[in-house]
């Protein structure tokens, strides 16, 4: 009789556990894993097409030269979102005259990418445009939730923040974006 | 059936995780506030769906791997060892006041000769930690002031963010 099994996939922890003791498979499975997450976030955050790989790389990069100071109360996902947030940010400190468009009224960062765009209908366009031009923590809550579906409770974890707060947030941005999208 | 439990699922609804059962499905017909937010999220999530062009995470991971491997790692040591530097230079500049010629008692100027004689590890510290050296010899002149509670840049990530949390609505 084969004994044919079918492995379950290894759990972070488990992965990053075996980085840590050598297995640099292990590290790009992690890659694997949540590069496309870390980059549709920051995609949908405002990042330049061109920048997005740059920024998930060093995302990567960042993580795993601090694998110690995650203490698994955010999951790794959450902590990595959060480091990308954390370089966006920076990114935009540097790119501070960076154009601006409006949007009935509501002034917008000119992320518009014109080849992704041809695969956008024109109010998906408006809510890419609304969701970037939303103040940080209002973007990264709402994004937790509509790209990852993250709870509440996993939201504060890799913020920092509270549940409650993490709610407030993002009934604000739902709020703003439908005075966007109209 | 309540608005934030409607609320609380769109997400996973958008996203292909869950369902909505007949009398959520009800409710979301009946009640403008649901359905206004249930058009944000659909919309949301398929724009938000989107992968950024030419994201290919194999060739990241390679490239996160061979930096890993070739660059160096950031100095981790405690800033505790120029603290102890700077205490044995301050105690050698003590020092050479009390042990001038004519002992402690003499009225020479023992603080600008202290000054004069090289002192290496007090030209490598920055004014943060050259103020805490100076207060480990006298009294501070003055009350902290504004100017010296710690800039934004010194703060983690968490503190930043419950700053930035404070400001942003």
């Amino acid at each position: 009789m084969s004994g044919l099994t079918q492995s379950l996939p290894l759990s972070d922890v488990e992965l990053i556990a075996a980085y840590q003791g050598g297995d640099q498979r292990a590290a790009a499975d992690l890659v694997a894993r949540h590069a496309g997450a870390v980059g549709r976030f920051l995609y949908a955050s405002g990042a330049g097409g061109s920048d997005v790989e740059d920024l998930t790389q060093e995302t990567f990069f960042r993580a795993f030269r601090r694998l110690d100071s995650w203490r698994g109360e955010a999951s790794f996902r959450g902590w990595l979102v959060t480091i990308a947030g954390n370089l966006l940010k920076d990114e935009y400190r540097k790119l501070k005259g960076k154009k601006v468009i409006s949007l009935d009224g509501h002034d917008l960062a000119d992320i518009r990418d014109p080849d992704a765009e041809l695969q956008l209908s024109e109010s998906e366009q408006r809510m890419r445009l609304g969701i970037a031009g939303l103040p940080r923590l209002q973007r990264e809550v709402f994004l937790l939730r509509i790209q990852q579906g993250f709870g509440y409770e996993e939201i504060a974890a890799a913020l920092g923040t509270t549940p409650g707060a993490a709610r407030v947030h993002y009934h604000h941005a739902v709020k703003r974006l439908k005075e966007i999208i109209g | 059936m309540t608005c934030q439990v409607l609320s609380d699922r769109m997400p996973l609804v958008a996203l292909g995780q869950a369902t909505w059962s007949d009398e959520q499905r009800r409710h979301l017909a009946q009640c403008a506030d649901c359905s206004a937010e249930w058009r944000v999220v659909e919309q949301a999530s398929r724009a938000v769906s989107t992968s950024p062009p030419g994201l290919d995470p194999e060739l990241i991971g390679a490239r996160v791997l061979h930096r890993l491997s070739t660059e160096p790692v950031p100095s981790q040591r405690s800033p505790r060892w120029w603290l102890a530097g700077a205490g044995i230079a301050a105690a050698a500049a003590l020092a050479l006041v009390v042990l001038k010629p004519g002992g402690p008692g003499v009225a020479t100027a023992p603080l600008q000769s202290a000054l004069e004689l090289p002192m290496a590890e007090l030209d490598s510290l920055d004014n943060d930690q050259l103020r805490l050296v100076l207060e480990s010899i006298d009294e501070p002149l003055e009350t902290p002031t504004m100017n010296e509670a710690p800039s934004m840049l010194d703060l983690d990530d968490q503190q930043l963010e419950r700053v930035l949390g404070t400001l942003e609505g």
